[in-house]
């Protein structure tokens, strides 16, 4: 019974020390399958990192193939390192010799890559369309070798296949499972790494293009031969290449006609990397600013090596005609003011004189003179101070509960001793419907009406006729009807104007005359645009008035919120009017 | 003797002021005919048949400058001496002036009636007399 008890215990004990022993074991055999584990992934780690670094920001796959295998040796052995890599224009080959080995080894791991690829790419590759690369080991014909084992790494970038990475060796089952596993994550690490950079130059390029597109300056971009690389619309336009396509260096000068000396420009900039400006270049009737400056490559490859030359147009003929307008308008002021002052100097200087004392008529007519060339002059300068008022904005209205029709009146009394002079019959008709207590600025109104009278009583023929209106508007009806129906006798037209569109309840007033009327051309340039310019032109256009008077009127109107305008029957008469908004 | 002047100019009160001092100060030293602007003034050398003209820059219709091209581009009283007078100093003007065959040239505005009419003189190589007028 104890034997059995003993040997039950011994075969108890023999059964536990083999499951201990089998499990220490597997234990220990675990334990370094876990180091071994954690010493290739930490390899794994560090070659990963240690590439990532060499290939850092680099965008050249080649440069980035050439990294990785160059850092092969290190944990793979191998007789050749290869790559196949798809080109703008072909294939490329590339074969790195661990070992020597002879011209047949290297043809055959061609053939085996060219096959590879053309499946991958589905795609028959022609032998001419290969440009093969060795180097490494030296070739030698007298020891033939064979491929004994190899494994291709297809090169992804951005989902497309872009060549493929070819690990051969002269000695057979070189190659094991993991260290394929290996070369496939450090390749496809690369292959992200560069993907993503090509996204990120993508996008940067999209954004880019869309910001060099849409500037109003034009930019022309060129390399280093003086190829055109980009053109944007602005710069089409401004040299007329809208409809020009495929634009190449010979266009560009043409398009630059005498103007600008484009080639000896670029030429000059990429020589001596140096920006040349150009101010005032005149293209097509515009005027340029032109900047020609080089573009320099900043990544490693071509290190502050000149790539190019960009070229930027910005056009400056806004700045450029305000300059000459205010030359052209200082220069009509001056004018303008030195005839009246001339006038009295002569004046002065000929009734200094014995015989003019005894010539009594000549005397009162240089009097009048001196009167009317000073009043001119004074005129002129309170006008120039009520447009820059206006035109800066510093027109202030001081407005207050006032009677149009005590104004009208009183401005009708004022000029009808001039208009008596010249034989004008000076009448006023303002309608009953016209509210007596309107809120406006009595002085300014009475000044604008006072401009308009004054024109019109200086452009009557004498026993002509001028009427001062005045009548009601209500917002919806037509101003014209509105007009018929209180009796007023006027030129203004309802066309398609869009003035007379949505006008609120207002008083119209109007100054209708019987003069000779405004020419049809005249008419429009009259109201468009009530300034410093639209004066200029008048006076161009050899009218000897200044419109200083009109332009005020306009800005006084327009102050008070209400609109201006003139209408004319050539040879009957013409009626300015304005609003007064209730 | 008598000289014939073609007083060329928009501004009617210069005028009528140059007018009436030549006509009564200088004792018939001049003959005096007027155009408002260049058409004018073409025309009126044709029927007047000046020996001096004196020319405003800026007037409608036809400008001075514009005269003076028009009157060498039809090769027609070229032999006339010109005096622009203007009521102001433009440098660019004056030298295209000098191109087109203008000999003087006088600041109307700054210049005195006897310092016009001395430059006159001189372009007409008439000896300057004294006149009544005093100098200002």
């Amino acid at each position: 019974m104890e034997n059995i008890f003993f040997t039950i215990s011994v075969i108890f004990l023999i059964i536990i020390s083999v499951v201990l022993f089998w499990r220490e074991r597997s234990f220990r055999k675990r334990a370094r399958n876990y180091e071994a584990n954690m010493r290739r992934k930490m390899y794994e780690l560090a070659v990963l990192k240690d590439l990532s670094k060499k290939i850092g920001s680099s965008f050249d796959v080649e440069r980035i193939i050439d990294v990785v295998t160059g850092s092969l040796h290190q944990f793979i052995e191998h007789t050749s390192v290869s790559y196949m890599l798809l080109e703008k224009e072909g294939f490329s080959f590339k074969i790195y010799l661990e070992k020597s080995v002879d011209k047949n080894f290297i043809h055959e791991v061609r053939e085996r890559m060219k096959t590879s690829l053309e499946t991958l790419l589905v795609k028959e590759i022609n032998d001419q369309e290969i440009e093969e690369r060795v180097s490494g080991a030296i070739v030698i014909d007298e020891k033939p070798n064979k491929i004994g084992s190899f494994f291709n790494i297809p090169l992804v970038i951005d989902e497309k296949v872009v060549g493929l990475l070819t690990i051969a060796d002269t000695k057979e089952g070189q190659y094991k499972e993991e260290d394929i596993t290996i070369l496939y994550k450090i390749v496809a690490q690369a292959s992200q790494s560069v993907t993503k950079l090509e996204q990120l130059v993508k996008t940067e390029q999209l954004k880019l293009g869309a910001i060099v597109e849409s500037l109003i300056d034009g930019v022309i971009m060129t390399d280093r031969e003086y190829k055109v690389l980009m053109v944007n619309p602005a710069a089409k336009k401004y040299l007329g290449l809208e409809k020009t396509l495929d634009i190449d260096f010979f266009k560009l000068v043409n398009s630059f006609e005498d103007h600008f000396d484009i080639r000896s420009k670029l030429e000059e900039s990429i020589a001596f990397d140096k920006i040349i400006t150009e101010r005032e270049v005149l293209i097509n009737e515009k005027f340029f600013q032109i900047v020609v400056a080089p573009v320099k490559g900043e990544s490693h490859i071509v290190e502050d090596q000149i790539l190019g030359c960009v070229v930027v147009f910005h056009d400056i003929t806004k700045e450029k005609e305000s300059e000459k307008f205010k030359e052209d308008f200082n220069s009509l002021i001056v004018h303008e003011l030195r005839g009246p002052l001339g006038t009295i100097k002569k004046i002065g200087e000929v009734m200094h004189g014995e015989r003019i004392r005894e010539d009594k008529t000549t005397y009162d007519e240089y009097i009048k003179i001196v009167f009317d060339s000073s009043s001119q002059m004074l005129e002129l300068v309170d006008g120039l101070l009520d447009i820059s008022r206006i035109e800066s904005g510093r027109f202030a209205l001081s407005s207050r509960v006032s009677e149009i029709k005590n104004i009208i009146e009183g401005r009708v009394i004022f000029f009808s001793t001039l208009a008596k002079d010249k034989e004008i019959e000076l009448i006023s008709k303002v309608s009953e419907d016209v509210p007596s207590e309107i809120k406006f600025d009595p002085l300014r109104i009475e000044q604008a009406l006072s401009n308009l009278l004054s024109n019109s009583v200086k452009y009557t023929n004498p026993k002509g006729l001028i009427e001062v209106q005045a009548f009601l508007h209500k917002k919806g009806e037509k101003i014209v009807e509105e007009a018929e129906r209180n009796g007023v006798v006027w030129f203004i037209t309802e066309r398609e104007n869009e003035v007379f569109f949505n006008v609120p309840d207002c008083v119209v007033v109007g100054v209708t005359d019987s003069g000779e009327g405004i020419s049809k051309e005249n008419l429009e340039k009259m109201f468009i645009k009530f300034n410093k310019e639209e004066i200029l032109m008048q006076n161009k256009s050899g009218k000897k008035s200044t419109g200083l008077g009109l332009a005020v009127v306009k800005g006084i109107i327009r102050a008070h919120g209400g609109i201006v305008g003139v209408d004319s029957r050539e040879g009957e008469g013409s009626t300015f009017y304005f609003t007064i908004n209730i | 003797m008598t000289k014939r002047l073609l007083i060329v100019d928009d501004d009617k009160i210069f005028i009528k002021i140059f007018r009436d001092t030549l006509i009564k100060d200088y004792n018939g030293k001049y003959e005096v005919a007027v155009a408002n602007n260049g058409i004018e003034a073409l025309a009126k050398m044709e029927e007047f048949h000046p020996d001096l003209i004196v020319l405003d820059l800026k007037m409608p219709e036809m400008d001075g400058l514009e005269f003076l091209r028009e009157r060498k581009r039809r090769d027609q009283g070229m032999h006339i001496p010109v005096l622009i007078s203007s009521n102001f100093f433009d440098a660019e003007k004056v030298s295209e002036g000098l191109d087109l065959g203008v000999n003087g040239y006088v600041v109307k505005s700054d210049y005195s009636i006897k310092s016009i009419v001395d430059h006159m003189d001189s372009l007409l190589g008439i000896k300057t007399e004294d006149t009544k007028e005093p100098d200002i």
